[in-house]
């Protein structure tokens, strides 16, 4: 598969030194499959029981529940299978360095799509403090220092493939990527896609910021 | 704080990821002789949630009522940084302990601070070139 995606990717002159993918969409769409498929059978068994006491508020809450958390999945499978993986090409296989300015490509399969007039694609920098609490639950507290809007070009939209161009500016002042136990600092991409008629779809890309100055910003003294 | 006569002093407080950390440990005189005494790097993250704390590398010297000893510890490429946050905080230090027999062992630190590598000369520039020194008239 990434094979073919990289024979790809050099037939139309793209970089493939570094490809991030996303498959949020199908594993949303697996989780509420699970919870769907679970109430279900419950429901069946509760009906099988064919206990009298049971009321009847039990049966529509969990045939409800059922038949909602089925709808989600659906509803995942149809922008899962309508859209195809994210990828985004970064120009190096070296993470980004502070004060890099690259120009990264997005690239999402449309599957055959014909509902892509007039479509839009956004996209940020998101940098957050990820902190994992102790105990049972393990919460995550998170506080965003940043969201840095990113430029996107847009170089193709057809029945095959959403294309766009997005230049990351990684600005100095920030701190870069740390895991720290049950500390994190943690940079991402998130990319909106958006029309009116093609379902929305975000998908959201880790990225690595190395605790490195890059070159550019140490030739021109941080200008 | 330790009581006992003992010193770290770097060549330089501030430093980047991935360079050399130089500095002098300084000791004594101990009333009692240790059985070493060890310079440790650590970055310690504390701040929401539990505070985890790692020692990255340390030097060694054999036990002696006092002396005077150099050492050379290496900041990891990939860092941490130090970093204030608003959830957390890392900071980084070097510590001198002594290693006694049955006892508690004594300890001093000094903090360093660590930048993303290029961040020295970074400042530096930003800060602009230092003023020539002035010419001193000996005559």
């Amino acid at each position: 598969m990434m094979q073919d995606h990289e024979q790809e990717s050099a037939e139309r002159g793209l970089p493939v030194e570094q490809v991030v993918t996303d498959t949020s969409d199908r594993r949303s769409a697996l989780t509420w499959l699970a919870i769907g498929g679970a109430l279900l059978v419950l429901l069946v068994v509760v009906a099988l029981q064919s206990v009298r006491d049971v009321p009847w508020w039990v049966y529509a809450t969990l045939g409800a529940g059922a038949a909602g958390s089925l709808a989600a999945s659906l509803w995942k499978v149809r922008v899962w299978v309508g859209w195809g993986n994210p990828q985004l090409h970064l120009p190096s296989s070296d993470p980004l360095r502070l004060g890099d300015r690259v120009i990264a490509r997005f690239r999402r399969q449309a599957r055959g799509r014909s509902d892509l007039e007039g479509l839009g694609v956004t996209a940020r920098l998101r940098v957050e403090e990820r902190v994992q609490l102790a105990g049972r639950a393990n919460p995550t507290i998170t506080h965003t220092i940043d969201e840095i809007p990113v430029e996107v070009v847009l170089t193709g939209a057809d029945e095959r493939l959403v294309e766009a161009d997005l230049v990351l500016d990684v600005p100095l002042g920030h701190p870069p990527t740390m895991d720290l136990g049950s500390k994190q600092l943690h940079w991402e991409l998130r990319v909106d896609i958006s029309g009116p008629r093609a379902p929305d779809d975000r998908t959201t890309f880790s990225l690595e910021v190395a605790p490195q100055v890059s070159d550019r910003n140490r030739r021109e003294g941080g200008r | 704080m330790s009581q006992e006569p003992m010193s770290l002093e770097l060549d330089a407080p501030v430093t980047e990821c991935g360079e050399t950390l130089a500095g002098t440990a300084t000791w004594g005189p101990l009333a009692e002789v240790p059985r070493r005494l060890v310079v440790r790097l650590c970055w310690v993250a504390e701040g929401q949630g539990d505070s985890d704390r790692r020692h990255l590398g340390e030097v060694a010297f054999d036990g002696s009522a006092s002396g005077s000893e150099p050492f050379e510890l290496d900041v990891p490429a990939g860092g941490p940084i130090s970093y204030d946050g608003n959830l957390f905080q890392v900071r980084w230090e070097v510590e001198l302990r002594l290693d006694r027999r049955l006892r508690a062992d004594p300890s001093v630190a000094v903090p360093v601070t660590v930048l993303p590598r290029g961040g020295l000369a970074l400042l530096a520039d930003r800060a602009g070139a230092p003023p020539p020194p002035e010419e001193v008239d000996e005559g």
